[in-house]
Formats: C-alpha cells, sequence, structure tokens
C-alpha cells in the first residue's frame, strides 16, 4: 500500500506541475516577444475587416473567431495603432472612419460608433510611429484630415485648420518615420508635393513639387528618412528622391525599371520591393545607402501570385505579406534577410473577396 | 453498406454495442474478481485548450469540473459516461462524451483507460458589432486514464488525464484534461472470496 500510495502522490505532483505550466490567454498582451501577430485586412466590397493571426515562425494565417468585422461603407485603408489596442479604417464610400478597439486576448474587433466624418473618399491612411495623429488623404474632396489620437479611447478629434488642402485628386501619401514631412502623390501630373508637418497641422514646403514617372500609384519613406520611392505605374519604373532633413525638400535621384504596372512600394532596411501588378511579381532592389542607387538583387524579379495589389513587410522582417485582388488572397513570402531575396509564398489565405489594405500589429 | 448508410452517430452506436458485447464474452475470464457495478466520479478538473486554433496567440488554461457514471459491465469492462466543464475569462468549453473503459485492479488500486465518444460545445464571450458570443457545437473524442486508490471500500480517490480531439469553430483542437476526484462505488459484481 505504501508503493501504491506513493504512486498516486508522484502522479498529483505531476499533473500539478503540468497544470502549473503555460500561460493564461490574459498573458498574451503582455508577452515580451509573441509568437504571433494579428493583422487586419480591409475588405471593400464586404465592408468589413478581417482579423488573422499569423504565426512568426511560420507565417501561418488564423482566421480569428468572428472575422469579418462588419464596419463602414468600402473601407479602403486599414491601420493598427502602435498600442494594438485599436484599429482605424477608412470608409472610401461613407467618407468616414471606423474606430475598432482590439480584444487583447483574442484580438477580435468591435467598432465603436459613431463613425468619424472624413472628407470625401478617404482613400488611404498614415499614422505617426508614437500613434498620436492620424492622417486622412481625401482624394475626392482633395485634402487631408489630421486628427489627434486618444491614446486611451482611440477616439479621433479633428486638429485646428483640419482638413488641408491639397492639389486637386491627390492619389497617394506618406509620412516620414520622424513624422517632420508628409509627401502626397498626384497621379495625374505625376509630381510629389511636400509638406511639414507641426502637431497635425501641415504646411507646403516652399518650391516646385518635384516631377517624378508617369502614374505613380505608390510612395514611401526609407526607415532613415534619406529617400523617397515612388512606383509609377505607367512607366513602370520606381523613382528615387533624396529628403533634404531640414527642409523636406525633395531632389530626384533618378529611375530604375521595374515589372508591368508597379502599384506598391515598401522598404525593409537597405532592401526595397516593388510589387508589379501587371506582371504579377515583385521587384527587389538593393539601395546603396549614401547615394540611393538600386540594384536589383540577383533572381529578382520574383513570383508573388496573382496581381499583387499591396505589400506589408512583416514586423520582424521575415516576411513579406502580399495582397492580391484577383486571387482574393493574402500570401506571405519568406525574406532572405541576408541577401534580400523573396521565397516562394509560404502560406496564402483566402480572403474571400478582394482586399485593399493591410494593417500588421507590432 | 448498411453500415455505410448510418449516420457518425449511429455508426458510433454500433461501435459501441459491438464493444459491449465483446466486453460481456470476456465477462466469464473475469469471474473471480470483484468490482463495484457503478462508479460515480465527481471531482475538480483542468483544460490547456488548443485556442489558437480559432485565433488566440497563446493556449488557454480553464478550470472546471469532471464527472463520470461508469457502469461495469464486468471486473474489468466498464462503460463510461463523461461531462465535463471548464471555464476561463472568455471561454467555457463543455465535452459530454460515452465509451468503454477496461480497469486493471490491484488489491486497494486501480489502473483504468478508456476512449470516449461525443460532442464538444465550446463558447467564447466576446463582443462584436452583431453578437454578444460565438457557440459552436462539434464532434469530441477522448482517450486517456487515470489511476484510483481506495480510501475507504466505498470511496477513492483518482487522478485522471484525457487526451481530447475536438472539431469546433471550423478548426480542430487537440486539448488535455487533467481531472481529480473521489470515486462512490455502489453495488458489485463478481464473487465476493470466502472468508
Amino acid at each position: 500500500m505504501p508503493r501504491a500510495g506513493a504512486s498516486l502522490i508522484f502522479v498529483a505532483l505531476g499533473l500539478a506541475a503540468l497544470t502549473g505550466c503555460g500561460s493564461s490567454p490574459s498573458s498574451s498582451s503582455t508577452t515580451q516577444f509573441p509568437s504571433s501577430h494579428t493583422a487586419y485586412v480591409a475588405l471593400p466590397t464586404s465592408n468589413a475587416v478581417a482579423g488573422y493571426r499569423i504565426d512568426n515562425n511560420s507565417a501561418s494565417f488564423t482566421s480569428i473567431l468572428g472575422s469579418p468585422y462588419p464596419g463602414g461603407t468600402s473601407p479602403s485603408s486599414v491601420l493598427v495603432h502602435p498600442s494594438n489596442r485599436f484599429v482605424y479604417a477608412s470608409n472610401q464610400g461613407g467618407d468616414d472612419i471606423s474606430l475598432f478597439t482590439i480584444d487583447s486576448t483574442l484580438g477580435s474587433l468591435l467598432e465603436v460608433l459613431p463613425r468619424t466624418a472624413a472628407g470625401l473618399t478617404p482613400a488611404s491612411l498614415v499614422m505617426d510611429s508614437g500613434g498620436n495623429f492620424l492622417f486622412a488623404l481625401n482624394q475626392v474632396s482633395s485634402s487631408i484630415s489630421v486628427y489627434s489620437i486618444n491614446s486611451g479611447t482611440g477616439a479621433l478629434t479633428a486638429v485646428a485648420g483640419s482638413p488641408f488642402a491639397t492639389f486637386a485628386n491627390p492619389f497617394a501619401f506618406a509620412l516620414s518615420p520622424s513624422a517632420k514631412f508628409l509627401y502626397v502623390l498626384n497621379g495625374n501630373l505625376g509630381r510629389v508635393f511636400a509638406y511639414t508637418n507641426n502637431s497635425g497641422v501641415l504646411t507646403p514646403v516652399v518650391g516646385l513639387p518635384v516631377q517624378v514617372g508617369n502614374g505613380p500609384l505608390a510612395i514611401t519613406v526609407d526607415p532613415a528618412e534619406t529617400f523617397v520611392y515612388v512606383a509609377n505605374s505607367i512607366d513602370n519604373t520606381v523613382s528615387v528622391l533624396s529628403i533634404n532633413s531640414s527642409t523636406g525638400a525633395l531632389t530626384l535621384l533618378g529611375s530604375y525599371a521595374t515589372g508591368t504596372t508597379p502599384t506598391s512600394v515598401v522598404v525593409l532596411g537597405q532592401y526595397l520591393y516593388v510589387a508589379n501588378l501587371g506582371s504579377s511579381n515583385i521587384s527587389a532592389f538593393s539601395v546603396a545607402p549614401t547615394t540611393g542607387v538600386l540594384t536589383q538583387i540577383t533572381s529578382s524579379p520574383f513570383a508573388a501570385g496573382s496581381a499583387p495589389l499591396f505589400e506589408v513587410i512583416d514586423p520582424n522582417g521575415k516576411f513579406l505579406y502580399v495582397g492580391s485582388q484577383t486571387a482574393r488572397s493574402v500570401s506571405a513570402l519568406s525574406i532572405n534577410t541576408t541577401t534580400g531575396a523573396l521565397g516562394g509564398a509560404l502560406q496564402t489565405t483566402s480572403t474571400s473577396v478582394s482586399p485593399s489594405s493591410m494593417s500588421v500589429s507590432k | 453498406m448498411a453500415i455505410e448508410r448510418l449516420g457518425s452517430c449511429k455508426r458510433a452506436a454500433v461501435f459501441i454495442l459491438l464493444v459491449l458485447s465483446v466486453v460481456i464474452a470476456v465477462s466469464s475470464l473475469s469471474l473471480g474478481q470483484v468490482a463495484p457495478r457503478w462508479d460515480f466520479f465527481g471531482g475538480y478538473s483542468y483544460l490547456r485548450l488548443d485556442s489558437p486554433s480559432f485565433g488566440y496567440a497563446n493556449w488557454s488554461n480553464l478550470n472546471g469540473f469532471n464527472g463520470e457514471i461508469v457502469f461495469n459491465v464486468t471486473p474489468r469492462w466498464g462503460v463510461t459516461l463523461d461531462g465535463s466543464g471548464q471555464y476561463g475569462n472568455q471561454l467555457t468549453v463543455y465535452n459530454y462524451m460515452i465509451g468503454p473503459q477496461y480497469s486493471l485492479r490491484r488489491d486497494k488500486s486501480k489502473f483504468f483507460g478508456h476512449v470516449l465518444f461525443g460532442k464538444a460545445q465550446n463558447t467564447v464571450n466576446i463582443l462584436t458589432a452583431t453578437r454578444n458570443g460565438f457557440l459552436s457545437v462539434g464532434r469530441s473524442v477522448a482517450a486517456g486514464g487515470g489511476y484510483d486508490w481506495d480510501l475507504t471500500p466505498r470511496f477513492t480517490l483518482r487522478v485522471q488525464a484525457d487526451y481530447l480531439n475536438t472539431y469546433t469553430f471550423g478548426a480542430t483542437q487537440n486539448d488535455l484534461r487533467i481531472s481529480t476526484g473521489i470515486v462512490f462505488h455502489h453495488g458489485h459484481i463478481g464473487r465476493r472470496p470466502k472468508l
């Protein structure tokens, strides 16, 4: 009998150890190195935002329970707040902006009503790295709405002077990492307009806007705030512009051939990736840090599925997420961090309808 | 062909009946042992839930109860009716299962193993724009066993572990359930030894 009793005690101790290990979901939000990220995808035709959990190692997508989450009319751009507590979506059809709160354990979304009014056709959103200001590009009313963000509730309040008028039909914009400068593309003119940003107040940079290629569709600023890159969809090129760090003024350095109909451009360290909608691939370049000269990476362009529309860099720099309108999916491509080369699609998840934008939590 | 046309529930029932037939046939081999006719188990239960399968970042640690009724057909073979419920901040999980159990009795202790089939009911209490929560009911299969140690002729202390495979929210979960509690015995089968 003592043997049986001892066995029971050992079993009980083992079970106690088992039950004591692991972490509860409630602790996930405080994990310093999360094993996964949440990603949110705008689905304009569903008037919803889809939520996914992406494994940091395998890049596998798991649809979050309850996804897609209903929102405003025709959301076109989506952004996760740096606190990982809020998601914003610009509703092109409703001329407003949706605020969603993120469930801290599951990652599900709940829209907070009422929505915040924007200008006509808010097509794109950008936010400063601190999550203090949100900028909305109003394509039809040709303006930029700027909002301060309540860090506690996520609520938006228009800053004094907002919306700020731009030239006619702005198409895309990008905020510099320091949030000092805002660059706005005009697709019709093929020019980039520069603004300084002072706590949400935009002031045009003195001087003429810089001419880039024809049909510019996408723009981004490198993390060092040295260069601006513009994808020119008609010319099939990407333009490189240098930034005057004190004034924000731009100087065109050169343009480089891409695939057909480039629609997106993103930067990861010294590498530049351009999504080519027409040729269904990604052109990858290495960037000379001082001159901005682009050199196409060996084996570039890389296959990227059908008609890639947008790209998002994984927060850990391991994957490039590519959204496809025709395939109605988002794919994760592996990035060789040594060479910058892209691997094949590791994972692909169907979004059921065409996605237009994606944002990944930090 | 007839069996192929049956639904999954009916197929499970046929399987259980087959198992019971084997149990009864084997019972003649166990006449020398004494065992309770009924075992009633109740106690604490812990569930490590595969919540990443439906979007959570981490596995969930839930606490609750586990109850079982075992009808011992022979001293070694019985039928287990199992019900458990575990609860967390947002999650509630219930499992209702039935299946055969094999017991190996040694003096005042017993090892047992079982395979159970039934349903899992998972609830996630989160608020979205259109719903106050999500409920999903799907199949549940468990395989596991445990150890009983007699405290008195009527009462036994039990520790038990089960692997649960469930399908809810359109995904498969691989869970671990650990339970401990008291077993109450009622009735007996087999011949009592002559004193």
